[in-house]
Protein backbone atom coordinates (compact mmCIF):
# COMPACT_ATOMS: atom_id res chain seq x y z
CA UNK A 1 0.00 0.00 0.00
CA UNK A 2 2.75 2.44 1.04
CA UNK A 3 4.63 1.81 -2.16
CA UNK A 4 1.51 2.37 -4.25
CA UNK A 5 0.93 5.63 -2.40
CA UNK A 6 4.44 6.82 -3.28
CA UNK A 7 3.83 5.89 -6.91
CA UNK A 8 0.46 7.73 -6.93
CA UNK A 9 2.10 10.85 -5.49
CA UNK A 10 4.86 10.77 -8.09
CA UNK A 11 2.17 10.42 -10.78
CA UNK A 12 0.31 13.40 -9.32
CA UNK A 13 3.51 15.43 -9.46
CA UNK A 14 4.17 14.42 -13.08
CA UNK A 15 0.62 15.35 -14.03
CA UNK A 16 1.02 18.74 -12.35
CA UNK A 17 4.18 19.31 -14.37
CA UNK A 18 2.20 18.80 -17.58
CA UNK A 19 -0.66 21.03 -16.45
CA UNK A 20 1.66 23.84 -15.50
CA UNK A 21 3.40 23.56 -18.85
CA UNK A 22 0.02 23.84 -20.68
CA UNK A 23 -0.80 26.90 -18.60
CA UNK A 24 2.50 28.54 -19.46
CA UNK A 25 2.16 27.54 -23.12
CA UNK A 26 -1.22 29.28 -23.30
CA UNK A 27 0.25 32.35 -21.60
CA UNK A 28 3.24 32.42 -23.99
CA UNK A 29 0.92 32.09 -27.01
CA UNK A 30 -1.21 34.95 -25.74
CA UNK A 31 1.87 37.18 -25.50
CA UNK A 32 2.56 36.31 -29.10
CA UNK A 33 -0.96 37.30 -30.10
CA UNK A 34 -2.62 33.87 -30.17
CA UNK A 35 -5.59 33.59 -27.81
CA UNK A 36 -5.09 29.85 -27.34
CA UNK A 37 -6.65 29.52 -23.88
CA UNK A 38 -9.87 31.20 -25.00
CA UNK A 39 -9.94 29.16 -28.19
CA UNK A 40 -9.62 25.93 -26.19
CA UNK A 41 -12.20 27.06 -23.67
CA UNK A 42 -14.81 27.79 -26.32
CA UNK A 43 -13.89 25.01 -28.75
CA UNK A 44 -16.86 22.95 -29.88
CA UNK A 45 -15.66 19.59 -31.18
CA UNK A 46 -17.22 18.24 -34.35
CA UNK A 47 -19.16 14.98 -34.11
CA UNK A 48 -16.15 13.18 -35.60
CA UNK A 49 -13.83 14.74 -33.03
CA UNK A 50 -16.23 13.80 -30.22
CA UNK A 51 -16.17 10.22 -31.46
CA UNK A 52 -12.39 10.20 -31.57
CA UNK A 53 -12.18 11.63 -28.04
CA UNK A 54 -14.72 9.09 -26.75
CA UNK A 55 -12.72 6.24 -28.28
CA UNK A 56 -9.46 7.56 -26.82
CA UNK A 57 -11.05 7.89 -23.39
CA UNK A 58 -12.51 4.39 -23.49
CA UNK A 59 -9.17 2.89 -24.57
CA UNK A 60 -7.21 4.79 -21.93
CA UNK A 61 -9.68 3.68 -19.26
CA UNK A 62 -9.50 0.05 -20.31
CA UNK A 63 -5.72 0.32 -20.32
CA UNK A 64 -5.61 1.54 -16.73
CA UNK A 65 -7.49 -1.54 -15.60
CA UNK A 66 -6.04 -4.06 -18.03
CA UNK A 67 -4.32 -6.12 -15.34
CA UNK A 68 -7.70 -6.89 -13.78
CA UNK A 69 -8.77 -8.58 -16.98
CA UNK A 70 -6.13 -11.26 -17.18
CA UNK A 71 -7.54 -14.68 -17.81
CA UNK A 72 -8.96 -16.19 -14.67
CA UNK A 73 -7.57 -19.59 -13.85
CA UNK A 74 -10.33 -22.11 -13.34
CA UNK A 75 -9.97 -23.80 -9.97
CA UNK A 76 -9.72 -27.58 -10.25
CA UNK B 1 -17.99 17.20 -24.49
CA UNK B 2 -20.39 16.02 -21.79
CA UNK B 3 -24.12 16.07 -22.41
CA UNK B 4 -25.44 19.62 -22.20
CA UNK B 5 -28.69 20.13 -20.33
CA UNK B 6 -31.49 21.35 -22.59
CA UNK B 7 -33.01 24.09 -20.48
CA UNK B 8 -32.15 27.59 -19.24
CA UNK B 9 -30.92 26.48 -15.82
CA UNK B 10 -27.93 24.77 -17.38
CA UNK B 11 -24.65 25.67 -15.70
CA UNK B 12 -21.64 26.74 -17.76
CA UNK B 13 -18.70 24.42 -16.99
CA UNK B 14 -15.17 25.32 -18.09
CA UNK B 15 -13.08 23.11 -20.39
CA UNK B 16 -11.19 21.36 -17.60
CA UNK B 17 -14.47 20.56 -15.82
CA UNK B 18 -16.06 19.31 -19.04
CA UNK B 19 -13.08 17.04 -19.62
CA UNK B 20 -13.30 15.80 -16.05
CA UNK B 21 -17.05 15.06 -16.47
CA UNK B 22 -16.33 13.17 -19.68
CA UNK B 23 -13.68 11.15 -17.87
CA UNK B 24 -16.09 10.27 -15.06
CA UNK B 25 -18.85 9.27 -17.50
CA UNK B 26 -16.46 7.03 -19.41
CA UNK B 27 -15.24 5.55 -16.13
CA UNK B 28 -18.84 4.83 -15.07
CA UNK B 29 -19.49 3.06 -18.37
CA UNK B 30 -16.34 0.99 -17.90
CA UNK B 31 -17.27 0.01 -14.35
CA UNK B 32 -20.84 -0.98 -15.16
CA UNK B 33 -20.02 -2.90 -18.31
CA UNK B 34 -16.43 -4.11 -18.51
CA UNK B 35 -15.63 -4.40 -14.80
CA UNK B 36 -19.04 -5.87 -13.99
CA UNK B 37 -18.61 -8.54 -16.66
CA UNK B 38 -15.05 -9.22 -15.55
CA UNK B 39 -16.13 -9.54 -11.95
CA UNK B 40 -18.92 -11.95 -12.81
CA UNK B 41 -16.59 -14.20 -14.76
CA UNK B 42 -14.07 -13.94 -11.93
CA UNK B 43 -16.81 -15.13 -9.56
CA UNK B 44 -17.81 -18.02 -11.78
CA UNK B 45 -14.28 -19.20 -12.51
CA UNK B 46 -12.38 -18.53 -9.31
CA UNK B 47 -14.64 -17.68 -6.37
CA UNK B 48 -17.74 -19.84 -6.82
CA UNK B 49 -15.83 -23.16 -7.07
CA UNK B 50 -14.04 -22.54 -3.77
CA UNK B 51 -17.21 -21.28 -2.09
CA UNK B 52 -19.12 -24.35 -3.30
CA UNK B 53 -16.37 -26.61 -1.99
CA UNK B 54 -16.35 -24.87 1.42
CA UNK B 55 -20.14 -24.85 1.79
CA UNK B 56 -20.55 -28.39 0.49
CA UNK B 57 -23.23 -27.06 -1.88
CA UNK B 58 -23.89 -24.22 -4.30
CA UNK B 59 -24.21 -20.80 -2.66
CA UNK B 60 -27.87 -20.12 -1.84
CA UNK B 61 -27.90 -16.52 -0.61
CA UNK B 62 -26.36 -13.21 -1.63
CA UNK B 63 -24.79 -13.03 1.83
CA UNK B 64 -22.72 -16.14 1.09
CA UNK B 65 -21.63 -14.64 -2.23
CA UNK B 66 -20.85 -11.27 -0.64
CA UNK B 67 -18.83 -12.83 2.20
CA UNK B 68 -16.66 -14.65 -0.34
CA UNK B 69 -16.35 -11.74 -2.78
CA UNK B 70 -15.39 -9.28 -0.05
CA UNK B 71 -11.93 -10.86 0.12
CA UNK B 72 -11.44 -10.97 -3.62
CA UNK B 73 -9.11 -8.41 -5.16
CA UNK B 74 -11.31 -7.89 -8.21
CA UNK B 75 -14.33 -7.03 -6.05
CA UNK B 76 -12.24 -4.70 -3.92
CA UNK B 77 -11.14 -2.83 -7.01
CA UNK B 78 -14.64 -2.79 -8.52
CA UNK B 79 -16.13 -1.50 -5.31
CA UNK B 80 -13.45 1.11 -4.62
CA UNK B 81 -13.45 2.39 -8.20
CA UNK B 82 -17.25 2.54 -8.29
CA UNK B 83 -17.39 4.37 -4.96
CA UNK B 84 -14.75 6.83 -6.13
CA UNK B 85 -16.59 7.35 -9.42
CA UNK B 86 -19.74 8.20 -7.46
CA UNK B 87 -17.93 10.89 -5.47
CA UNK B 88 -16.26 12.12 -8.65
CA UNK B 89 -19.68 12.60 -10.27
CA UNK B 90 -20.76 15.10 -7.62
CA UNK B 91 -17.36 16.74 -7.42
CA UNK B 92 -17.32 17.30 -11.17
CA UNK B 93 -20.50 19.40 -11.07
CA UNK B 94 -20.54 21.18 -7.71
CA UNK B 95 -17.90 23.90 -8.32
CA UNK B 96 -19.66 25.08 -11.51
CA UNK B 97 -23.02 25.07 -9.72
CA UNK B 98 -21.68 27.07 -6.79
CA UNK B 99 -20.40 29.71 -9.21
CA UNK B 100 -23.69 29.79 -11.13
CA UNK B 101 -26.01 29.71 -8.11
CA UNK B 102 -26.68 33.45 -7.66
CA UNK B 103 -27.69 33.71 -11.32
CA UNK B 104 -29.76 30.53 -11.06
CA UNK B 105 -31.65 31.78 -8.01
CA UNK B 106 -32.44 35.04 -9.82
CA UNK B 107 -33.72 33.21 -12.90
CA UNK B 108 -35.65 30.40 -11.21
CA UNK B 109 -38.81 32.24 -10.28
CA UNK B 110 -39.24 33.91 -13.68
CA UNK B 111 -38.63 30.63 -15.51
CA UNK B 112 -41.13 28.81 -13.31
CA UNK B 113 -43.87 31.26 -14.23
CA UNK B 114 -43.51 30.57 -17.96
CA UNK B 115 -45.52 27.41 -18.59
CA UNK B 116 -48.66 27.58 -16.46
CA UNK B 117 -47.45 25.13 -13.83
CA UNK B 118 -47.22 25.80 -10.11
CA UNK B 119 -45.03 25.38 -7.06
CA UNK B 120 -46.54 24.90 -3.61
CA UNK B 121 -44.04 24.69 -0.78
CA UNK B 122 -44.75 23.70 2.80
CA UNK B 123 -42.18 25.14 5.21
CA UNK B 124 -43.88 23.26 8.05
CA UNK B 125 -43.10 19.87 6.52
CA UNK B 126 -40.63 17.99 8.65
CA UNK B 127 -37.99 16.34 6.52
CA UNK B 128 -37.98 12.59 7.10
CA UNK B 129 -34.90 10.98 8.54
CA UNK B 130 -34.18 8.89 5.47
CA UNK B 131 -33.28 12.17 3.71
CA UNK B 132 -31.55 14.04 6.53
CA UNK B 133 -29.58 11.30 8.26
CA UNK B 134 -27.50 10.13 5.31
CA UNK B 135 -25.97 11.68 2.19
CA UNK B 136 -28.17 9.53 -0.03
CA UNK B 137 -26.20 8.08 -2.99
CA UNK B 138 -23.25 10.07 -1.65
CA UNK B 139 -24.81 13.32 -2.89
CA UNK B 140 -23.58 16.03 -0.50
CA UNK B 141 -26.37 16.90 1.93
CA UNK B 142 -28.30 19.65 0.18
CA UNK B 143 -31.70 17.96 -0.09
CA UNK B 144 -32.40 19.80 3.16
CA UNK B 145 -31.42 23.30 1.96
CA UNK B 146 -34.68 25.28 1.90
CA UNK B 147 -34.17 28.52 0.01
CA UNK B 148 -32.13 27.57 -3.03
CA UNK B 149 -32.51 25.39 -6.11
CA UNK B 150 -29.02 24.01 -5.40
CA UNK B 151 -30.04 20.42 -4.68
CA UNK B 152 -31.93 20.25 -7.94
CA UNK B 153 -28.95 21.59 -9.85
CA UNK B 154 -26.60 19.07 -8.23
CA UNK B 155 -28.97 16.22 -9.04
CA UNK B 156 -29.67 17.34 -12.63
CA UNK B 157 -26.05 18.06 -13.53
CA UNK B 158 -24.85 15.02 -11.60
CA UNK B 159 -27.33 12.69 -13.30
CA UNK B 160 -26.13 13.90 -16.71
CA UNK B 161 -22.62 12.70 -15.81
CA UNK B 162 -23.79 9.60 -13.90
CA UNK B 163 -26.02 8.30 -16.66
CA UNK B 164 -23.24 8.61 -19.27
CA UNK B 165 -25.81 9.29 -21.98
CA UNK B 166 -27.98 6.25 -21.16
CA UNK B 167 -31.03 8.16 -20.00
CA UNK B 168 -31.71 10.49 -22.90
CA UNK B 169 -31.07 14.21 -23.44
CA UNK B 170 -33.70 15.19 -20.87
CA UNK B 171 -32.62 12.45 -18.44
CA UNK B 172 -36.16 11.15 -18.75
CA UNK B 173 -35.87 7.77 -20.43
CA UNK B 174 -37.24 6.01 -17.36
CA UNK B 175 -40.37 8.17 -17.36
CA UNK B 176 -40.77 8.00 -21.14
CA UNK B 177 -40.35 4.22 -21.18
CA UNK B 178 -42.73 3.62 -18.27
CA UNK B 179 -45.40 6.08 -19.46
CA UNK B 180 -45.27 4.77 -23.02
CA UNK B 181 -45.42 1.20 -21.75
CA UNK B 182 -48.71 2.07 -20.08
CA UNK B 183 -49.95 3.96 -23.14
CA UNK B 184 -49.15 1.11 -25.53
CA UNK B 185 -50.12 -1.78 -23.29
CA UNK B 186 -53.39 -0.24 -22.10
CA UNK B 187 -54.52 1.91 -25.04
CA UNK B 188 -58.01 2.48 -23.59
CA UNK B 189 -56.59 3.95 -20.38
CA UNK B 190 -56.87 7.75 -20.47
CA UNK B 191 -55.57 9.19 -17.20
CA UNK B 192 -56.71 12.74 -16.45
CA UNK B 193 -54.59 13.32 -13.33
CA UNK B 194 -51.11 11.90 -12.78
CA UNK B 195 -48.92 12.06 -9.67
CA UNK B 196 -45.15 11.47 -9.59
CA UNK B 197 -43.90 10.77 -6.05
CA UNK B 198 -40.32 11.58 -5.07
CA UNK B 199 -40.14 13.55 -8.33
CA UNK B 200 -36.80 15.31 -7.59
CA UNK B 201 -36.20 17.63 -10.58
CA UNK B 202 -39.31 16.55 -12.46
CA UNK B 203 -37.41 14.84 -15.25
CA UNK B 204 -39.78 11.86 -15.24
CA UNK B 205 -42.81 13.94 -14.21
CA UNK B 206 -42.65 15.82 -17.49
CA UNK B 207 -42.30 12.53 -19.40
CA UNK B 208 -45.84 11.67 -18.27
CA UNK B 209 -47.01 15.11 -19.39
CA UNK B 210 -45.45 14.52 -22.82
CA UNK B 211 -47.00 11.06 -23.11
CA UNK B 212 -50.47 12.07 -21.91
CA UNK B 213 -50.75 15.70 -23.05
CA UNK B 214 -54.43 15.86 -22.00
CA UNK B 215 -53.60 15.00 -18.39
CA UNK B 216 -52.81 17.32 -15.49
CA UNK B 217 -49.50 16.27 -14.02
CA UNK B 218 -48.28 16.72 -10.44
CA UNK B 219 -44.96 15.98 -8.80
CA UNK B 220 -44.20 15.79 -5.08
CA UNK B 221 -41.00 15.67 -3.08
CA UNK B 222 -40.01 16.44 0.51
CA UNK B 223 -37.19 18.78 -0.62
CA UNK B 224 -38.14 22.38 -1.41
CA UNK B 225 -34.74 22.80 -3.06
CA UNK B 226 -35.31 20.20 -5.77
CA UNK B 227 -38.87 21.43 -6.26
CA UNK B 228 -37.75 25.03 -6.85
CA UNK B 229 -35.44 23.70 -9.51
CA UNK B 230 -38.10 21.36 -10.95
CA UNK B 231 -40.60 24.20 -11.31
CA UNK B 232 -38.08 26.45 -13.08
CA UNK B 233 -36.91 23.58 -15.27
CA UNK B 234 -40.46 22.72 -16.36
CA UNK B 235 -41.14 26.37 -17.10
CA UNK B 236 -38.00 26.57 -19.20
CA UNK B 237 -39.04 23.47 -21.15
CA UNK B 238 -42.54 24.90 -21.60
CA UNK B 239 -44.39 22.01 -19.94
CA UNK B 240 -47.02 22.74 -17.28
CA UNK B 241 -46.67 20.63 -14.14
CA UNK B 242 -47.68 21.25 -10.55
CA UNK B 243 -45.02 20.68 -7.93
CA UNK B 244 -45.84 20.28 -4.25
CA UNK B 245 -43.68 19.83 -1.19
CA UNK B 246 -45.19 16.74 0.37
CA UNK B 247 -44.24 13.45 2.00
CA UNK B 248 -45.47 10.48 -0.06
CA UNK B 249 -46.36 8.61 3.13
CA UNK B 250 -48.87 11.31 4.05
CA UNK B 251 -50.29 12.94 0.93
CA UNK B 252 -52.25 16.17 1.34
CA UNK B 253 -54.56 15.25 -1.53
CA UNK B 254 -58.20 14.19 -1.10
CA UNK B 255 -59.28 10.61 -1.79
CA UNK B 256 -59.69 9.59 -5.43
CA UNK B 257 -57.72 12.52 -6.87
CA UNK B 258 -55.56 10.66 -9.41
CA UNK B 259 -55.62 8.11 -12.18
CA UNK B 260 -51.90 7.31 -12.02
CA UNK B 261 -49.53 7.32 -9.06
CA UNK B 262 -45.97 6.84 -10.28
CA UNK B 263 -42.54 6.62 -8.74
CA UNK B 264 -39.08 6.03 -10.17
CA UNK B 265 -35.99 4.92 -8.24
CA UNK B 266 -37.81 6.11 -5.13
CA UNK B 267 -38.94 3.07 -3.16
CA UNK B 268 -35.38 2.07 -2.23
CA UNK B 269 -35.02 5.38 -0.38
CA UNK B 270 -37.75 4.33 2.06
CA UNK B 271 -38.01 1.82 4.87
CA UNK B 272 -40.35 -1.09 4.14
CA UNK B 273 -42.78 0.39 6.66
CA UNK B 274 -42.79 3.68 4.73
CA UNK B 275 -43.24 1.91 1.39
CA UNK B 276 -46.39 0.28 2.76
CA UNK B 277 -47.59 3.68 4.02
CA UNK B 278 -46.90 5.19 0.61
CA UNK B 279 -48.78 2.37 -1.15
CA UNK B 280 -51.73 2.83 1.20
CA UNK B 281 -51.73 6.56 0.35
CA UNK B 282 -51.49 5.72 -3.34
CA UNK B 283 -54.52 3.45 -2.99
CA UNK B 284 -56.44 6.17 -1.20
CA UNK B 285 -55.77 8.92 -3.75
CA UNK B 286 -56.31 6.71 -6.81
CA UNK B 287 -59.68 6.64 -8.45
CA UNK B 288 -61.22 3.24 -9.27
CA UNK B 289 -59.64 2.11 -12.53
CA UNK B 290 -56.44 3.95 -11.63
CA UNK B 291 -52.90 2.59 -11.67
CA UNK B 292 -50.00 2.56 -9.22
CA UNK B 293 -46.78 2.01 -11.15
CA UNK B 294 -43.19 2.13 -9.85
CA UNK B 295 -39.88 1.82 -11.62
CA UNK B 296 -37.23 0.08 -9.55
CA UNK B 297 -34.65 -2.67 -9.57
CA UNK B 298 -36.20 -6.16 -9.73
CA UNK B 299 -36.85 -8.20 -6.58
CA UNK B 300 -34.16 -10.46 -5.21
CA UNK B 301 -36.46 -13.48 -5.36
CA UNK B 302 -36.35 -13.30 -9.18
CA UNK B 303 -32.55 -13.44 -9.30
CA UNK B 304 -29.65 -15.83 -8.71
CA UNK B 305 -27.61 -15.16 -5.55
CA UNK B 306 -24.75 -13.52 -7.50
CA UNK B 307 -27.10 -11.11 -9.29
CA UNK B 308 -28.85 -10.26 -6.02
CA UNK B 309 -25.45 -9.44 -4.53
CA UNK B 310 -24.48 -7.42 -7.60
CA UNK B 311 -27.61 -5.25 -7.59
CA UNK B 312 -27.57 -4.65 -3.84
CA UNK B 313 -24.10 -3.07 -3.99
CA UNK B 314 -25.62 0.37 -3.44
CA UNK B 315 -27.12 -0.76 -0.15
CA UNK B 316 -23.72 -1.58 1.34
CA UNK B 317 -21.39 0.80 -0.43
CA UNK B 318 -23.34 3.76 -1.83
CA UNK B 319 -25.26 5.15 1.16
CA UNK B 320 -28.58 3.57 0.17
CA UNK B 321 -29.24 1.72 3.42
CA UNK B 322 -32.83 0.70 2.67
CA UNK B 323 -32.16 -0.99 -0.65
CA UNK B 324 -31.71 -4.60 0.44
CA UNK B 325 -34.71 -4.72 2.76
CA UNK B 326 -36.90 -3.41 -0.05
CA UNK B 327 -35.55 -5.80 -2.68
CA UNK B 328 -35.97 -8.76 -0.33
CA UNK B 329 -39.71 -8.07 -0.25
CA UNK B 330 -42.37 -9.84 -2.23
CA UNK B 331 -43.43 -6.87 -4.36
CA UNK B 332 -46.98 -8.17 -4.84
CA UNK B 333 -47.26 -8.43 -1.06
CA UNK B 334 -46.22 -4.79 -0.75
CA UNK B 335 -49.05 -3.65 -3.02
CA UNK B 336 -51.50 -5.83 -1.05
CA UNK B 337 -50.30 -4.18 2.16
CA UNK B 338 -51.43 -0.93 0.56
CA UNK B 339 -54.91 -2.31 -0.09
CA UNK B 340 -54.57 -3.46 -3.70
CA UNK B 341 -56.05 -6.85 -4.62
CA UNK B 342 -53.64 -9.69 -5.46
CA UNK B 343 -55.16 -10.23 -8.90
CA UNK B 344 -54.54 -6.59 -9.82
CA UNK B 345 -50.75 -6.78 -9.37
CA UNK B 346 -48.66 -6.20 -12.45
CA UNK B 347 -44.97 -6.31 -13.22
CA UNK B 348 -43.14 -5.83 -16.47
CA UNK B 349 -39.84 -5.10 -18.14
CA UNK B 350 -39.59 -2.52 -20.88
CA UNK B 351 -36.74 -1.48 -23.19
CA UNK B 352 -35.62 2.09 -23.67
CA UNK B 353 -38.27 4.17 -25.40
CA UNK B 354 -35.81 6.95 -26.22
CA UNK B 355 -33.58 4.71 -28.31
CA UNK B 356 -36.05 2.39 -30.00
CA UNK B 357 -38.26 2.90 -32.95
CA UNK B 358 -41.95 2.96 -32.24
CA UNK B 359 -42.82 -0.35 -33.92
CA UNK B 360 -40.12 -2.28 -32.04
CA UNK B 361 -41.16 -0.67 -28.77
CA UNK B 362 -44.82 -1.52 -29.37
CA UNK B 363 -43.85 -5.18 -29.99
CA UNK B 364 -41.63 -5.32 -26.93
CA UNK B 365 -44.44 -4.02 -24.72
CA UNK B 366 -46.61 -7.06 -25.44
CA UNK B 367 -44.05 -9.52 -24.07
CA UNK B 368 -44.22 -10.76 -20.49
CA UNK B 369 -41.70 -9.54 -17.92
CA UNK B 370 -38.25 -10.98 -18.45
CA UNK B 371 -36.03 -10.52 -15.43
CA UNK B 372 -32.39 -11.49 -15.34
CA UNK B 373 -29.07 -10.25 -14.04
CA UNK B 374 -29.01 -7.43 -16.59
CA UNK B 375 -32.42 -5.93 -15.73
CA UNK B 376 -32.29 -2.33 -14.58
CA UNK B 377 -28.57 -1.99 -15.25
CA UNK B 378 -27.18 0.87 -17.34
CA UNK B 379 -25.86 -1.05 -20.31
CA UNK B 380 -26.34 -1.45 -24.01
CA UNK B 381 -29.20 -3.94 -23.48
CA UNK B 382 -31.02 -1.96 -20.85
CA UNK B 383 -34.49 -2.98 -19.73
CA UNK B 384 -36.32 -1.08 -17.00
CA UNK B 385 -38.36 -3.03 -14.46
CA UNK B 386 -41.72 -1.77 -13.28
CA UNK B 387 -44.38 -3.04 -10.94
CA UNK B 388 -47.57 -1.90 -9.29
CA UNK B 389 -51.28 -2.55 -9.23
CA UNK B 390 -54.63 -1.40 -10.57
CA UNK B 391 -57.23 -0.10 -8.19
CA UNK B 392 -60.44 -1.78 -9.24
Amino acid sequence: MDQILSMVLELAAELWVVRERVFILEAVLKKQGVAAAEAVETYVPTEDEKAVLAKMRAEATANIFRTLNREHKTVT
Amino acid sequence: MPMELLHDLKVPHDQDTRARQDFVSTLRGYILNDMAAGMKSRYREAVEPILTRDLGRAPATQDEVHAAMKHDLFFKFYSAVRYNAQEMVWRSVIPGIEAALPDMRAKAEALGARAGGSLTLNPELELPENVTAVDVHLMPGVYAAPDTPAAGAVYDNGLAVFSAGFMGRELNDIGMSMANYVRKRFPDFAPADILDCGCTVGHNTLAWARTYPQATVHGIDVSSSVLRYAHARAGSLGIPAHFHQMDATSLAFPDTSFDVVFSSMFLHELSVKDIKRFFAEAYRVLRPGGLLVNMELPPNQALEPYDQFYLDWDCYYNAEPFYRAFRDQDYAGLTQAGGFAPEDFLQFTVPQYTYMDDADFTDAVQRPASIDGETGRLSATLQWFGFGAWKR
